[in-house]
């Protein structure tokens, strides 16, 4: 129809109205009567209506709370649930429906999908008539503020299911970094994990949804959002700012972190966490000049000194904190390079020895005093340290390997993991063409082990008490040992080592697996059922854990710090039962790990500062 | 479009392509007026906006002029700075008398005076006598704090990470 | 209704007049101040400010999606132009390409959401002219398509349904046939729309040859959209500067001719069915695929340096977003450039004066003014 055609006047057209007195009303009595055009009964199927909220998925990470533009929600402690996994916290969003807009953002950023909302829209409110008027605003702020629950999720509308959840707003894909292929990797000790490139880390980055779950599983609490954050505007340097706040050995800890972090990441609950630990991997290889991207200015020496015996992790990062704090501090290593497990016990492909050097010697430009070949209790009397420094820092590792204590152990070629992995790095070590090895454990250190005796040359079975699932190794070190090549055998307990004078062979017993009534990891049972096999081998590498050893120190001091051989009981910033000495690293902590260490390093160093200052003040 | 950006080029002003149809100018503040009433001759005559922008980090505003020309169907965006320390510039009345009821609102939001324009009278706020609210040195919390009895919970109940410093 | 006299001649009176801020005549609250004498309006003020809401201050403060629920309610009877607008402004300065059937999603909901705010601008004039029937015909209508918008969005007028990137869910099974249902619907109203309203002797004697305005006027002026066309601008941003998927549909703009009230929303009549074609072949053209492609989740979610205008062309004419950016996840400046802004706060002070009492809610509706968008 044109223009002109409806411009023309007439009087008689308006009668068109009048055929509708007859005809049924477009109203629709909510709820008695439904639109007709929704596929479902009531209103839409993806209504915004109040929300829904899986109290028993939820982990409380709150970041509905944080997202929120109108500030709606607030995280409110429950003491009626409990927390969902080990890092989840027991409080729960409530929502305030006078302010909330219904825009469905917090539907949108929940990493768990507890989250959503309800087809329900309809509140009443019945006030109670003999309660003063004045009294009302506070009772009706009262009935429009609700914790969500699982009440309403009878008639769901706006959700994230399983169905179309990568189809929303968070990314729950990770960007894995460049390997090389396993055929390669295993003939080579060259690394094999490429650093993210910068479009890469930046976009992994901005999968982060800062909420810092990952600070509270992380045994030293880094600034993990923060440097993140950073990563994803592509500034490393920041980054790495924020990382040296709380960890000194960044590159290293990029490389080869236990990373809790990534499991406590609440995008892995959904999808796959974010690959923090490679993010600090690339921001740490990215800066050149640690100390001054950290704006690190040292301060004048105050005149005390403090002495640190090992060289590992702990030292180090005792010794820098304490540095920035005023102390002069020496570090004693009994071999003839620092870095303690990390130099001997981790294998290059995984950390290049020139990207360990990179952190520890920005450590010790800052000015620290080392003693390499200098054993505690051999060259120097720990009594003359705890004499001559205003402070000890004991961070020894875990030197006294753990025995298989089967028939046979003394045999040629039965190793201890950690002593094979010192003759593989200091190069004693360089060839295991055609042999055949048996690594017994599932630790990392076997994992090392197998890897490191693939790249040799040899043939590596790995024998383990419990299924793959139990070890407590890194998942990806397991896939990628068995990439390359490792076979695992499950539930084997090792019987007796046979050979001459060499070994020959090695006797399993293939265990059932017995449920622990309290709780714990299944426990392996060998009875005269179980089916023994014997392979015929030439080496035997048991890598089933460590302990500390304090053999340099006098046996009364061990007896007051109250050493049990397993540990050394500590308060939270380090400091023993003894005044003036202190503990961190393996010797002191429960997980054994780098980051544990550093983290123990970093709480003497302020523990040191409050103890010297305290003592002053007595004085 | 290129033929124009050239053309502007020449005159000693910075311009640069920013889409497809879309322009952008750089002058200075004294010659605002020739740049706009150059525009308006070349067929940019509908004038559509004008807003501002408080760079407050180099101390300056930034005022963006929106033009439209329905003949070549382009878009130009003239921007211009002023010191923050003393906003002030001519009106461009003159050009559009439509532009002074831009410019009265950016003079109440920013506390730009535009010489030259009759009326800058307060427009849309009522008894304000704080800084201008657009200008970025106003905060808009801690104003409702003031004035409103509420208490905003900026945590909204999430706990900072607890650390030994 | 309280006359604030002013003075008394032999001949007239002279008194103050609030049309406003509660007018069925005008969509939100604002009002207009007019000096009287007798029964013409002698000088015009607007009163903007009772329905200011910081909404450019609010934006500085929240995250670049976080915006995303705050900017609908710019503009309350066509709310997805902002979110369209703002979303194309945040994309092309992330250099983000949309897929195809988003775009192809989002025509479809600016072009419904036009024929909304048509439906809803055109029962304002019944309102004002007394002729109410028309308002319960068109809103009834209206909700159909909010019915729809409820489906596909979860919300009936703040949809929130835009993301940087795309659209938040792809189409739901079966809406696309409720759709051309729909259409089916509103085509046979029409003749019965023309019927009812244009060719009704009392709505023709009220608007025919009610404000003028003339094509140099409406171009200095700064009037855009349907009241621009209507004096005889052929200028529409979906043609001239097409954005989305414009340039591969087909339609055309109608002509109406020379500027007075009643070709102001005989120009909309017109475009509502050239929306109707739009969405036609939208249905029929509409591609498979991804309907967003991913972007950084919202606490991440940076937009580089820079500055945009990016613009649509809502119901009512240019719909401008200038959005700056310092880098950062929040934006530094967001200016909303309304096209109600310089009809409603300039041109209005001109073309009221002169005219009669019961003229002026008809004019006013006749431009399709919102204030919600320039008092923003």
């Amino acid at each position: 129809m044109g223009s002109q055609d409806i411009e023309k006047k007439n009087g008689f057209a308006p009668i068109v109205g009048l055929k509708y007195l007859f005809k049924k009303p477009h109203t629709i009595r909510y709820p008695k009567e439904d639109l007709e055009v929704f596929p479902v009964s009531g209103n839409s199927p993806n209504y915004r209506g109040f929300h829904t909220n899986d109290l028993e998925k939820c982990i409380g990470c709150g970041n509905c709370a944080r997202i929120c533009p109108t500030d709606a929600v607030t995280m409110v402690e429950s003491t009626d649930v409990r927390p969902t996994n080990k890092f989840a916290k027991t409080v729960r969003p409530v929502f305030d429906y006078g302010r909330c807009c219904f825009c469905a953002q917090c539907v949108d950023v929940c990493p768990t999908g507890s989250l959503q909302m309800s087809r329900d829209y309809i509140h009443t409110f019945h006030p109670d008539l003999s309660i003063p008027v004045e009294d009302e605003p506070e009772i009706v702020s009262k009935d429009f503020i609700w914790r969500a629950d699982m009440s309403r999720s009878k008639n769901p509308g706006y959700v994230r299911n399983e169905s179309n959840k990568f189809d929303k707003v968070l990314n729950f894909e990770r960007i894995e970094p460049k390997k090389a292929d396993p055929d390669k990797r295993k003939i080579s000790f060259s690394k094999y994990v490429q650093i993210y490139s910068k479009e890469e880390a930046s976009k992994e980055a901005s999968r982060c949804l800062g909420c810092g779950a990952c600070v509270e599983a992380c045994p030293n609490e880094l600034h993990i959002p923060e440097y993140i954050s950073a990563i994803s505007k592509q500034d490393p340097q920041e980054s790495l700012e924020w990382i040296y706040k709380r960890n000194p050995l960044p590159l290293i800890c990029g490389e080869v972190c236990t990373h809790q972090c990534e499991e406590a990441c609440v995008v892995g609950i959904q999808g796959e966490p974010l690959a923090i630990r490679w993010l600090k991997a690339f921001s740490a290889s990215n800066v050149d000049d640690y100390l001054k991207t950290a704006k690190i200015t040292l301060p004048k020496f105050n005149g005390k000194k403090l002495a640190a015996v090992g060289g590992g992790p702990a030292s180090l990062s005792f010794g820098y904190y304490a540095r920035l704090l005023g102390y002069d501090v020496t570090i004693y290593e009994a071999e003839e390079k620092l870095g303690g497990a990390m130099m001997w016990g981790i294998p290059i492909y995984r950390l290049p020895k020139e990207e360990m050097m990179k952190d520890i010697n920005a450590i010790l430009s800052t000015g620290i005093n080392v003693h390499l070949k200098t054993k505690v209790g051999k060259d120097i009397k720990f009594e003359d340290l705890m004499n001559s420094y205003d402070a000890v820092f004991i961070g020894v590792g875990n030197s006294k390997p753990m025995t298989l204590k089967i028939k046979g152990e003394d045999l040629n070629g039965v190793m201890q993991g950690l002593t094979f992995m010192h003759m593989v790095n200091d190069g004693s070590l360089k060839d295991l063409k055609g042999k055949k090895v048996v690594v017994v454990g599932g630790g990392n250190v076997a994992m090392d082990v197998a890897r490191s005796s693939v790249r040799l040359g040899a043939q590596v079975t790995i024998v383990y008490r419990r299924r793959i699932e139990d070890m407590p190794a890194d998942p990806e070190e397991i896939e990628e040992a068995r990439e390359e090549g490792v076979k695992i055998v499950e539930m084997g307990v090792p019987v007796e080592i046979r050979g001459k004078s060499s070994v020959e062979t090695f006797e399993y017993a293939v265990a059932s697996l017995v449920p622990d009534p309290s709780g714990g990891r299944p426990k392996p049972v060998v009875d005269d059922r179980s089916p023994h096999i014997t392979l015929s081998v030439d080496y035997v590498i048991a890598a089933i854990g460590q302990t500390p050893s304090l053999d340099f120190v006098p046996a009364e001091i061990q007896q007051k710090i109250g050493f049990d051989g397993r540990s050394v009981p500590v308060d939270e910033y380090g400091h023993t039962k003894v005044k003036g000495l202190f503990c961190g690293g393996d010797a002191s902590n429960s997980r054994q790990d780098i980051i544990s260490a550093i983290g123990s390093g970093l709480r003497a160093a302020k523990g040191v500062d409050l103890y010297l200052a305290k003592e002053e003040k007595h004085v | 479009m290129a033929d124009i950006l050239d053309e502007i080029k020449s005159m000693d002003l910075k311009a640069s392509r920013l889409g497809e149809w879309e322009f952008e100018v750089f002058t200075p503040k004294d010659r605002l007026a020739s740049t706009l009433s150059y525009l308006k001759s070349k067929g940019f005559k509908a004038f559509m906006g004008l807003s501002c922008v408080d760079w407050i980090a180099e101390g300056n505003f930034e005022l963006v002029y929106i033009l439209q020309s329905y003949d070549l169907g382009l878009e130009a965006i003239v921007k211009t700075k002023i010191p923050r320390q003393r906003p002030v510039i001519e009106s461009m009345g003159p050009l559009w008398k439509l532009c002074e009821v831009y410019e009265r609102e950016m003079h109440e939001f920013f506390g730009i005076e535009f010489t030259g324009n009759p009326n800058l009278k307060p427009f849309f706020l009522e008894n304000w006598l704080d800084i201008p609210p657009l200008r970025k040195d106003f905060d808009t919390l801690a104003f409702s704090e003031e004035l409103f009895e509420f208490k905003e919970d900026e945590t909204h109940g999430i706990e900072s990470p607890k650390r030994i410093e | 209704m309280e006359l604030n006299l002013l003075k008394e001649s032999n001949d007239y009176k002279y008194y103050e007049l609030f049309i406003g801020p509660n007018h069925p005549g005008i969509e939100g609250n604002f009002s207009y101040v007019l000096k009287m004498k007798g029964h013409s309006v002698e000088e015009v003020t607007p009163d903007p400010g009772l329905l200011h809401r910081g909404f450019e201050k609010l934006m500085e403060r929240r995250l670049w999606t976080q915006n995303l629920a705050l900017i609908p309610r710019i503009c309350v009877p066509e709310p997805d132009v902002n979110e369209v607008a703002y979303c194309l402004g945040v994309e092309h300065m992330m250099g983000i390409d949309v897929p195809k059937r988003a775009q192809y999603i989002r025509v479809i909901v600016l072009e419904l959401a036009r024929i909304a705010s048509f439906l809803f601008g055109m029962s304002g004039l019944g309102g004002t002219t007394g002729h109410y029937t028309s308002v319960q015909w068109l809103i009834g209508d209206r909700d159909y398509i909010l019915d729809l918008f409820e489906w596909l969005t979860g919300g009936r007028v703040y949809h929130i349904y835009q993301y940087p990137g795309g659209v938040k869910n792809d189409l739901p099974e079966g809406w696309l046939d409720k759709l051309s249902d729909f259409l089916d619907y509103l085509e046979k109203r029409l003749p019965e729309y023309d019927k009812f309203i244009f060719k009704n002797p009392i709505i023709q004697k009220r608007t025919v040859g009610l404000g003028y305005i003339s094509a140099e006027d409406a171009i200095e002026n700064g009037l855009t959209g349907p009241n621009l066309r209507a004096s005889g601008v052929m200028y529409d941003i979906r043609k001239a500067q097409p954005y989305l998927v414009y340039s591969e549909l087909d339609f055309d703009i109608p002509k109406t001719g020379d500027g007075d009230a009643f070709s102001r929303v005989l120009q909309r009549r017109l475009e509502l069915s050239e929306s109707i074609k739009i969405l036609r072949q939208c249905i029929e053209q509409i591609p498979e695929g991804p309907h967003r492609t991913k972007v950084p989740n919202p606490f991440q979610f940076r937009v580089p340096k820079g500055s945009y205008y990016s613009k649509v062309e809502s119901s009512r004419g240019e719909f401008g977003y200038y959005i700056v950016s310092d880098g950062d996840v929040k934006p530094y400046r967001v200016y909303v450039r309304g096209p109600s802004y310089s009809i409603g706060l300039y041109y209005a002070t001109k073309a009221l004066v002169g005219m009669r009492i019961e003229d002026v809610p008809v004019w006013i509706h006749t431009t399709d003014m919102c204030p919600p968008d320039f008092d923003r």
